[in-house]
């Protein structure tokens, strides 16, 4: 029987999610929270397949063949890395029936031996989205504040 | 119904609206050449206050056909009111983030604290910025005017407007790149001072569909008031210094004008790190740290500019070799490690150092 788990297959959460693929490392942005994320080792090689909808056993298998490593550990290292990737709402589950034709293309591997997959996440541009606060507008309408606003000013 | 397609009668209506009303500006347009094109630019008396910025860029009518044309209207001055709209409302604004509206072809962001619209209609090459009150706005739109509009503009036609700031020589220069407080302004500033052309301490314009080129977006520089002592040289130059809640700023134009700078090819990207050491020491850096200091503000800050800014951005990265500033604490040892930099064999050295 096929593990729901390692069968699903994932694609980036366009378009609130922006990412690109440059020198070793995946940068992704969230343009709704202004959180940005850096992806490092096996995880920027196998982006393009992630992204592109191959399953959580299709990549581990892959990196573990690579590597010559264990694939259960990989695939567990997968599976918190895909979790954490879904908690922050970088990828969206692809609909089964969207798997014909998917990426199995990868990116350049990043060292000799197994790295893990880097995951970090940045919050420090957050405040940028909240420059120009939206204020409650009453029912005498806009461009005149509502009266709370009026008293906050 | 999606917030784009809801958008889309509102932009409409909000476009014929400013459209009709253009009959109401002067006549004459101020021409100015931004990022090589020509830019036609009305607004009444009021209005024209924001437009100081772009005193390097003004232009004469050479023949050229305009690319742009911009109208700003003040409600006070020109009388004109908007229709309630749900993009002046916003109610369709998305949670959490800068509320902004696109329909094929235009786009549009209020700004209620301002009082700003932005409109930009890209089949007509026509832009319109509304303002409630120009005489009310904050200093960072005297500072920074029109910068949305101009995004959306440079965005439809293979450049971007980047948060960055940016030196050079005719030659070529430099992009400096990082958040607010990473020392972007000062460096620039101490490189001015130390003979450098002056293009931007904060917003520069990125032409990228031949070899990058940046060009000046504002003669605008703003220092933190803490550091005014430092620039004391400029000091009759600052407005702002009576509010104490605004940073000081000048235009480069009056206070040095012989180190504005309009256009440079670029040769690399930096990023500044403070790190008080004896001298300053530039080195290679990676194009993913330079693409984390210059990709998130540059973005975040424009509604809308999303995926296709970023492309550009990242395409800009892996284009010119990309370097980290380990700053001193000394502006003017930092000045002479860009100007040292900027001799071309000294970038390649570098990068090939990496």
């Amino acid at each position: 029987m096929t593990d729901p788990q390692t069968a699903a297959r994932y694609a980036l959460n366009q378009p609130r999610v922006v990412g690109e693929v440059i020198d070793g490392e995946v940068m992704v942005i969230n343009l709704d929270t202004g959180v940005y994320y850096s992806v490092t080792g096996a995880g920027a090689a196998v982006w393009p397949m992630l992204v592109g909808g191959a399953t959580r056993l299709e990549i581990s298998d892959r990196v573990a063949r690579h590597y010559g490593t264990d694939a259960a550990s990989v695939d567990r290292d997968l599976g918190t890395f895909i979790a954490r990737l879904a908690d922050e709402a970088i990828l969206r589950p692809r609909p089964d029936d969207a798997a014909a034709g998917l990426s199995d293309a990868v990116e350049a591997w990043p060292a000799a031996t197994y790295p893990g997959f880097g995951f970090e996440r940045y919050d420090d541009m957050q405040a940028l989205l909240v420059i120009d606060p939206v204020h409650e507008v009453g029912d005498f309408g806009w461009p005149s504040r509502s009266a709370d606003d009026s008293e906050k000013a | 119904m999606s917030a784009a397609s809801a958008a889309a009668p509102e932009l409409s209506l909000l476009a014929a609206t400013l459209d009709k009303a253009v009959a109401r500006l002067p006549a004459a347009p101020r021409l100015y050449r931004i990022a090589g094109d020509l830019v036609a630019i009305r607004a009444g008396e009021r209005a024209a206050a924001l437009l100081e910025a772009f005193t390097p860029m003004r232009a004469s009518d050479d023949g050229d056909a305009v690319a742009l044309e911009v109208f700003i209207f003040d409600a006070v001055s020109d009388g004109l009111a908007l229709p309630d709209t749900a993009i002046t409302h916003r109610r369709m604004a998305p949670t959490g983030g800068l509320g902004a509206f696109a329909a094929p072809g235009a786009q549009a962001f209020f700004q209620p604290d301002a009082g700003v619209l932005s409109l930009f209609d890209a089949s007509r090459r026509r832009a319109y910025c509304w303002l409630r009150d120009s005489t009310a706005l904050p200093y960072y739109e005297f500072a920074a005017p029109l910068r949305h509009l101009l995004q959306w503009w440079m965005l439809s036609r293979g450049g971007a407007l980047l948060h960055s700031a940016a030196v050079g020589t005719r030659n070529g220069g430099v992009l400096i790149a990082g958040p607010s407080g990473s020392g972007k302004s000062t460096t620039a500033l101490a490189c001015q001072e130390a003979g450098l052309g002056f293009t931007s301490d904060d917003y520069v314009l990125v032409s990228c569909s031949g070899p990058p080129t940046v060009h000046m977006a504002y003669s605008t520089a703003k220092v933190v008031r803490e550091s005014l002592g430092a620039h004391d040289v400029y000091r009759g130059h600052f407005r702002n210094l009576e509010r104490g809640d605004e940073k000081p700023m000048m235009f480069m134009h009056e206070a040095a004008p012989q180190r504005v700078l309009r256009s440079f090819p670029l040769r690399a990207i930096v990023v500044p790190v403070i790190a008080q050491r004896s001298s300053t020491r530039i080195v290679a850096a990676s194009a993913a740290e330079v693409l984390r200091a210059l990709a998130p503000s540059s973005i975040l800050l424009f509604p809308l500019a999303g995926a296709t800014a970023f492309q550009r951005i990242a395409a800009l990265c892996r284009a010119v070799p990309c370097l980290r500033a380990e700053l001193s604490s000394d502006p003017h040892d930092v000045a002479g490690a860009f100007a040292r930099l900027l001799r071309e064999e000294t970038i390649a050295g570098v990068a090939a150092a990496a």
